[in-house]
């Protein structure tokens, strides 16, 4: 009459609170009349107190940033592609002599389905390139967006990137070097400065100043080389000095910069 | 693909005006995409912890978590009135893991694990007894064999229950809970080995 | 779609309240319900622009030979370069793109407007007020001056000038990483600042409510707990945050 064996298979669940009324009640009875069980309840509960009370550890803040970049990102595609959608099954609904329509149909259709197959097949990569990559990806088309206070949010996020791959400092010298809008340039110069211990980041800013024609730029960009204590600088800042109607701020700024740097 | 049924809406919490975790991801689902900002405040910790326990690694975790919400996301459609938002989740955390070869599919590797804890600094915590005790956990749960760890960890969440692992490990809800039970009986076996005792 | 299409009517007026007009161009949107362009790249032109209750853009110049070519609700106005050219246009009350760029024309300014602005300059100041949206502004000598009604969330902002104060008023709702910079002056906030945890530093307060910091360094603060990145920098000249009335 040995039913201890079935209280024992459930004791966890009663612990857990998952058995039902009746059920509990019975449990309960049982165990206020068996050491045993009792013994083995209190083996249980340790058991599973000690798993729950195991801490969640705090993720770190990056996640959450993480997150709104991936669903903002993921937001601005589904917009796009809701509107192709659209265009395309309105080409397949044809209200042309059948014949033609047929054609057309073919045509269009055939199209559509290989957009959709190779769509596909990106988009299972995409599941399968890391988070890191992904983020990668998306940074480095988003310093292409026509807006430029989107070029800024892009290169602001380089310093949530976990590591910053070469592909990513040669976007952001791209930015440096070619953007349109000063202060998309300025922030790009920002973020590199950040990242002064790359040997070819020390290299590429100094390459860059002489092409820098902005006055903004030109002062920061003394400031960055003057924190980095560049004293491989000094060559560019010589050759900076020689520009035609050079700012006057400007040309006191890289003269004493160059003097704190010999 | 599994359908995930409960029969009691436990966590409904419509009555007090908030939505439900069912509901809101009906609303994703429905092209309200920003809702899924609200199912990341509730679940993300948690989610984050489940990885983190089984997997020892912060930053795979944490990135982890974003390809669990990407995938739901993108797979928003599966997602229906009969579905269980938890159960859901977790089943994709689950694949996750698969993908990325870590906890369940793989050697489970504690001494890697614990370099990684020296090199990036865990839990802060204040209290150095709790550490050992955390400590103590990991190294049996370590010797436990994958699929009990597993199940364990399941059944840790506080939103799954029986319906819900038996949904995701594709086993009876008998059979989880007997799963349940035996690895909660190795458990014990192994705390007795390692003299982990309570304090009477 | 419509082609290429010039869209423009010419009208010689002298209006009265304005100085000499010797143009006025019309220039009707393909679609009024959808946002706009406005973008303008000049040398020494002095560039107005305010919003009207109006649906048409409308430029007015005191110079002949100004044109202004619309196509798919891209309004492109050009002027030559060479003679002080002043530039009013008016602009709907809907979203726009505003790309305006000069670099002698002597102050920079837009009012009353909604949607993205970017703005550079060179020798002369930027006024921006009244704005709702996203402003990016630029110049080197001449001061700032920007007034919020409402910020688009989430959008990164940057204001940069050399020699010049700069005057930046946002919503009290303001949520941003501010980032600010004066290499000679000081920098002045009646925001709540936050120290940002990437940058620990102190930031101080005193009496009047006001943050008065000298800034031959970046500082970091966070306000509203935090948002996209608002990058403020010159090199001479006070900086005032302000929290719109």
């Amino acid at each position: 009459m040995n039913d201890c064996e079935e209280y024992k298979e459930r004791l966890a669940d009663w612990h857990m609170g998952r058995l039902e009324a009746a059920a509990a009640e019975d449990m309960e009875r049982h165990l206020n009349n068996c050491a045993d069980c009792r013994e083995t309840l209190a083996a249980t509960a340790f058991v599973l107190d000690s798993i729950n009370n195991l801490q969640d550890p705090e993720p770190s803040v990056q996640v959450k940033a993480d997150f709104r970049m991936m669903l903002d990102n993921f937001k601005a595609k589904e917009k796009k592609s809701v509107f192709r959608d659209r265009i395309c099954s309105r080409l397949l609904q044809p209200r042309l002599p059948l014949a033609y329509g047929l054609l057309i149909l073919f045509g269009i259709g055939g199209a559509y389905l290989l957009g959709r197959s190779s769509k596909q097949e990106l988009e299972g990569q995409e599941l399968h390139a890391g988070v890191q990559e992904q983020k990668q990806t998306m940074l480095l088309a988003m310093l292409d967006n026509p807006l430029a206070s989107e070029r800024i949010k892009a290169v602001s996020y380089t310093n949530d990137l976990r590591k910053v791959t070469d592909k990513v400092i040669d976007a952001l010298f791209t930015t440096l070097n070619n953007d349109p809008n000063v202060n998309v340039r300025l922030s790009a110069l920002e973020a590199l400065s950040a990242l002064g211990n790359h040997p070819a980041v020390r290299t590429g800013l100094i390459k860059s100043i002489p092409t820098q024609d902005s006055p903004v730029i030109q002062l920061a960009i003394a400031d960055v080389m003057l924190n980095l204590q560049e004293k491989d600088s000094v060559g560019s800042f010589r050759e900076l000095l020689k520009q035609k109607g050079l700012d006057d701020e400007v040309k006191k700024k890289v003269k004493e910069t160059i003097t704190k740097l010999i | 693909m599994p359908v995930f049924s409960t029969v009691k809406q436990k966590t409904n919490k419509s009555c007090l005006g908030i939505l439900s975790d069912n509901a809101l991801m009906l609303q994703v689902k429905a092209g309200d995409l920003e809702r899924m900002s609200l199912l990341f405040e509730r679940h993300h910790k948690t989610l984050f912890g489940f990885l983190f326990h089984l997997t020892q690694r912060r930053e795979a975790s944490e990135d982890m978590v974003q390809t669990v919400f990407y995938r739901m996301l993108k797979y928003r459609n599966s997602f229906t009135v009969g579905s269980n938002f938890s159960g859901w989740m977790y089943h994709i955390a689950r694949n996750v893991l698969k993908d990325e070869n870590f906890g369940l599919y793989s050697r489970y590797d504690p001494i890697s694990a614990h370099e990684e804890q020296l090199a990036g600094g865990n839990l802060a915590d204040d209290d150095l007894e709790k550490k050992q005790s955390r400590q103590q956990l990991y190294a049996a749960m370590a010797i436990l064999s994958e699929g009990d760890r597993e199940i364990l960890m399941l059944n840790r969440v506080r939103e799954l229950n029986y319906p819900e692992i038996s949904d995701i490990m594709g086993i009876s809800q008998g059979a989880a809970r007997v799963r349940v039970s035996r690895a909660i009986e190795e458990l014990k076996k192994i705390f007795i080995k390692k003299g982990i005792k309570r304090d009477s | 779609m419509k082609s290429y299409a010039l869209a423009l009517i010419a009208i010689f007026t002298a209006v009265q309240g304005m100085a000499q007009v010797d143009r006025q161009l019309v220039v009707h949107l393909s679609d009024a319900n959808k946002p706009f362009t406005l973008d303008v790249s000049v040398g020494s032109v002095a560039i107005d622009v305010s919003g009207w209750e109006g649906k048409d853009v409308v430029v007015e110049a005191n110079a002949e030979d100004v044109t202004a070519q619309e196509k798919n609700n891209e309004v492109t106005v050009k002027a030559p370069n060479g003679r002080a050219i002043k530039l009013n246009i008016k602009v709907p009350r809907t979203t726009g793109i505003f790309k305006l760029s000069s670099v002698n024309g002597g102050r920079m300014t837009v009012s009353d407007v909604t949607g993205n602005l970017e703005l550079q300059n060179h020798s002369g100041g930027i006024t921006a007020l009244n704005i709702s949206g996203t402003v990016v502004a630029s110049t080197v000598s001449g001061s700032v001056i920007v007034s919020f009604r409402r910020v688009d969330q989430g959008a990164a902002m940057a204001f940069s000038t050399v020699s010049g104060s700069m005057y930046i008023t946002f919503p009290a709702t303001l949520k941003a990483n501010l980032k600010v910079r004066s290499d000679n002056s000081k920098v002045f906030s009646d925001f709540e600042l936050a120290s940002d945890p990437a940058h620990p530093q102190t930031l101080k307060t005193e009496k009047d409510g006001f943050y008065h910091m000298p800034a031959d360094d970046w500082i970091y603060g966070l306000v509203g707990g935090g948002g996209p990145e608002m990058l403020i920098k010159n090199t001479t000249g006070n900086i005032y945050i302000r929290k719109a009335r």
